[in-house]
């Protein structure tokens, strides 16, 4: 049972915890639970269609094909997050003054929340198919005992707990650090998105490794540890990273920075205090 | 701006195409087994600098996720299935992978300049 707690509970860490972000960062927008359930339940079908595509050994998600998916999916969150960021650095006043008033609405539409439905469901798919793909096998095998499979549903009920803290923790953050602090947050996951990217694709072949262990800080804080695992979600902590994985890193989080500053400023210019 | 971005991608065209091309004289495929929860051989040879091909064999029920996170390598291999893939090229070292759908199951990869020991 503890085997199968573990990891049920893992794999279902990493998207739980995103959602919490997400969540918090979507405070104040109209219906966001809907927008987020419906990313999860789009997640969760697109691992089912993924984990059935990998048992019927069909070609498309045979090795290559796995790792070239898993590079898209996880830069498509990259960039929805860039949007989301960039349409909040944009508004971010506007929503800490909306989210004081009770009941107020938000005038700018959908678009910030169809972002983060994306990013919601694409955690949900790159992780959701491997634990999909682990409770078949449990399931499919005879010797597997209930206890297994109670392991499996509390490693899952574990890890949404993980993400439910997360957001309790979050939302007690004041208002007028809350979406700065959720903006950083989305911006160091989306960089560690961006190196677990660039890990997939050089695995296709599509870009090489520029080098391994750029630096190694596995004796000070090793990434399978839970503390590791954990920062490795927040903030795409890598303890003996490859050079496409530092520069992709880098690069997202400098581009990210850029936009969302550019827009900061030219909404300062325009808007009267 | 839009320069710059066109310059990258044409950068990134280029480096993937010369990548991609680049066949060194085709070294011996590594072979590791999965039997019983256990990585057989536990310890895999490489030669340095070199790309080398690996199949990973899972010959339990359960499916097994082989990976290295310092290699960059994340494979997931259904019970009685086999996967191929590749390793490398990568600098001399000692270096790990383990199943991710169990801890327990680990490895390691030890990289010289002349892949010596089997």
């Amino acid at each position: 049972m503890g085997a199968s707690l573990v990891i049920l509970f893992r794999e279902v860490l990493e998207a739980a915890l995103i959602v919490a972000v997400v969540l918090g960062a979507s405070r104040g927008l109209p219906g966001r639970g809907l927008w987020v359930m419906g990313g999860i339940v789009l997640g969760l079908m697109g691992a089912g269609v993924l984990a059935s595509l990998v048992i019927s050994a069909s070609s498309l998600l045979s090795g290559r094909g796995q790792a070239l998916f898993s590079a898209f999916i996880l830069l498509l969150a990259v960039v929805m997050i860039t949007w989301h960021n960039v349409w909040m650095a944009a508004h971010s006043q506007q929503m800490r003054l909306e989210l004081k008033q009770v009941g107020a609405d938000v005038q700018q539409g959908h678009r910030p929340m169809l972002a983060l439905l994306i990013v919601t469901a694409t955690a949900l798919m790159r992780e959701g198919t491997e634990a999909v793909l682990f409770l078949w096998a449990l399931l499919a095998d005879q010797a597997s005992s209930h206890d297994t499979l109670l392991g499996g549903v509390l490693g899952v009920v574990l890890g949404v707990t993980a993400g439910f803290v997360l957001y309790q923790g979050l939302v007690k953050i004041p208002v007028r650090h809350f979406f700065t602090v959720t903006r950083w947050l989305l911006l160091f996951i989306a960089a560690g998105l961006s190196a677990q990217a660039a890990g997939f694709l050089s695995q296709a072949g599509v870009v090489p490794d520029f080098g391994h262990g750029i630096w190694n800080t596995s004796a000070w804080l090793d990434q399978a540890s839970w503390l590791g695992q954990l920062l490795h979600i927040l903030v795409g902590y890598m303890a003996r990273p490859t050079g496409v994985q530092v520069l992709f890193y880098g690069l997202t989080l400098v581009s990210m920075l850029y936009l969302m500053m550019r827009q900061q400023h030219s909404h300062d210019r325009t808007t009267p205090k | 701006m839009k320069k710059i971005c066109y310059w990258l991608l044409a950068g990134s065209v280029g480096i993937s195409v010369v990548n991609l091309a680049w066949s060194a004289d085709a070294p011996e495929a590594v072979e590791v087994n999965v039997i019983n929860h256990e990585f057989n051989p536990s310890v895999i040879h490489l030669k340095a600098g070199v790309e080398t091909p690996i199949s990973v064999h899972n010959q339990d029920l359960m499916p097994i996720e082989f990976e290295s996170t310092e290699l960059a390598r994340e494979v997931v291999v259904l019970g009685h299935r086999t996967a191929h893939f590749t390793l490398g090229p990568v600098e001399a070292g000692e270096y790990h992978f383990f199943n991710d759908l169990n801890h327990s199951m680990k490895g390691s990869i030890i990289v010289t300049k002349d892949a010596g020991g089997k």
